[in-house]
């Protein structure tokens, strides 16, 4: 029994001195504007809009600059001790994955399930994008490299890090040299902004986006008025007041507010929780649904997150 | 006779005044670097991997004290200051962004920063020893030469010794 015990705080013990926050993942990707530029771009019809994408896989299979210079950030960011995830296998990864759901079912020929939305998550994705962008200036025989490193938070959209500059014109030099040097020049740089916004992260929390929705299905909408704690408050109040009281230092801004949808931005969520365990989304908003199952609101509600950086609650059925 | 006593008094009391302010002056150049941080440096372009080309200057009494100095302002501008003159290529932003480090680890820098120091192992003349004199007064030069700076190693040392941190530190 003494044993178990000691071996129970031991964990407890462990959990909150080595606990580690959720760690963001990022990949380089080449930007909308190089995919663009170079013909790289696939176009579809939606619902009449024609819509132009960059095509990575393509990029991927036809520039060999393009791959040599991921291939160089991805080696510089590996020896700083942070590697990230390559584009190149993340796309392999996705293909492979969706062959492997399609194909697999157990003994008795039952298939996975798999709605639409699993589908799209199932795309290649990281927390933060490292968007590059090269050109390559001629001024007679002289060649320069422009070249721009843009990290790019995937959820709240603001740019995290950047480096950017031209590199000194030179006769007869080749493409890849360029561009290695450039990397070499600007890698640095952009670490250090990466560094700060990871100390900023780790000093007032991580920043989220947060929707509060309803299904049609739903009993009640975000203006349904109920009595909480002896006050007479709207359901999107209520949501409000619990964000203001679990978040760092109360920092959150309201963007949009209907009867339908609760638009939450700049959410500051602290990196880990009450009991020193590494704290997500998920985890985070997991206490406001158990007290919307509760009285007076007795709500049903779901949670679906996506990535480290957003998460929606949408209430009336799971 | 008194007022002769009394000139001569005066200018010498001024004759000593203007001394001490000429050898602060000259203190202070000599110092120039690790201490003041008065010094010019500008990129020359990007080295092999993990390392950058400078060209910096350095103050001495002679020539060799000078030259001594120009590496140790080296090291000092890549940790505390950032490259912010001259080609492209160089990091633009010091190693320490922490205000106020250099107070806060002055045990550190000053081990580290003594003559014949730990900074040496992360500095290195980048041509053949060439470099470009001026001699300022009778007592005091100005020497300037081009250095390679390990500044990925330097980073690591600074890693390890707790200045900085190591990039992602705590995920």
């Amino acid at each position: 029994m003494k044993g178990t015990i000691y071996t129970v705080l031991l964990i407890m013990l462990y959990s909150t001195i080595f606990a580690q926050a959720k760690k963001p993942t990022l990949m380089v990707v080449p930007s909308d504007n190089w995919c663009i530029k170079n013909g790289y771009t696939t176009t579809f019809d939606e619902m009449g809009t024609l819509k132009t994408i960059p095509d990575y896989k393509m990029a991927l299979q036809n520039e060999t600059d393009l791959l040599m210079t991921i291939g160089k950030i991805n080696t510089m960011m590996s020896d700083r001790g942070f590697p990230l995830v390559n584009l190149e296998t993340a796309i392999k990864n996705t293909e492979n994955e969706s062959a492997e759901v399609s194909m697999m079912s157990s003994k008795s020929g039952s298939n996975l399930v798999e709605n639409p939305i699993d589908v799209l998550q199932r795309n290649a994705n990281a927390d933060i994008i490292i968007q590059l962008t090269y050109v390559i200036n001629q001024e007679g025989p002289r060649r320069s490299i422009t070249f721009m490193l843009q990290g790019l938070d995937a959820y709240t959209k603001k740019q995290i890090a950047g480096a950017q500059g031209t590199g000194e014109p030179s006769f007869a030099t080749q493409t890849p040299v360029l561009l290695e040097e450039a990397v070499l020049a600007h890698i640095d740089d952009f670490n250090s902004r990466l560094q700060a916004h990871f100390d900023d992260l780790f000093t007032n929390g991580r920043e989220v986006v947060f929707q509060a929705r309803v299904f049609d299905g739903s009993p009640v909408d975000l203006e349904e008025v109920y009595m909480y704690e002896n006050e007479s408050l709207e359901l999107g109040e209520i949501i409000e007041n619990w964000i203001s009281a679990n978040t760092v230092q109360g920092r959150f801004s309201t963007s949009t507010y209907t009867q339908n949808v609760i638009r939450f931005e700049q959410v500051r969520i602290p990196l880990y929780d009450d009991k020193g365990r590494a704290n997500d989304t998920r985890r985070w908003l997991r206490d406001l649904r158990n007290l919307l199952n509760k009285s007076p609101f007795n709500l049903v509600s779901k949670i679906y997150t996506r990535g480290l950086g957003e998460v929606w609650l949408i209430i009336g059925e799971k | 006779m008194k007022s002769g006593l009394g000139f001569l008094a005066t200018i010498s009391l001024l004759v000593w005044t203007m001394s001490c302010k000429t050898s602060k002056v000259n203190q202070e150049a000599v110092m120039a670097g690790y201490v003041s941080g008065n010094y010019e440096i500008e990129c020359m372009g990007t080295g092999m991997d993990g390392t950058q080309l400078v060209k910096v200057w350095g103050f001495g009494t002679d020539p060799e004290k000078a030259a001594y100095q120009s590496r140790k302002n080296a090291v000092h501008a890549v940790i505390f200051k950032g490259i912010n003159a001259g080609k492209p290529g160089c990091m633009t932003r010091p190693l320490v962004t922490q205000p106020g480090a250099e107070e806060l680890h002055r045990d550190f820098f000053n081990t580290f920063f003594t003559d014949g120091g730990r900074y040496l192992n992360f500095v290195s003349m980048a041509n053949d020893g060439t470099v470009d004199r001026i001699k300022m007064t009778s007592r005091e030069y100005k020497v300037g030469s081009v250095m390679s700076i390990r500044h990925a190693a330097l980073r690591q040392e600074l890693e390890a010794a707790g200045i900085i941190k190591k990039l992602g530190q705590g995920f």
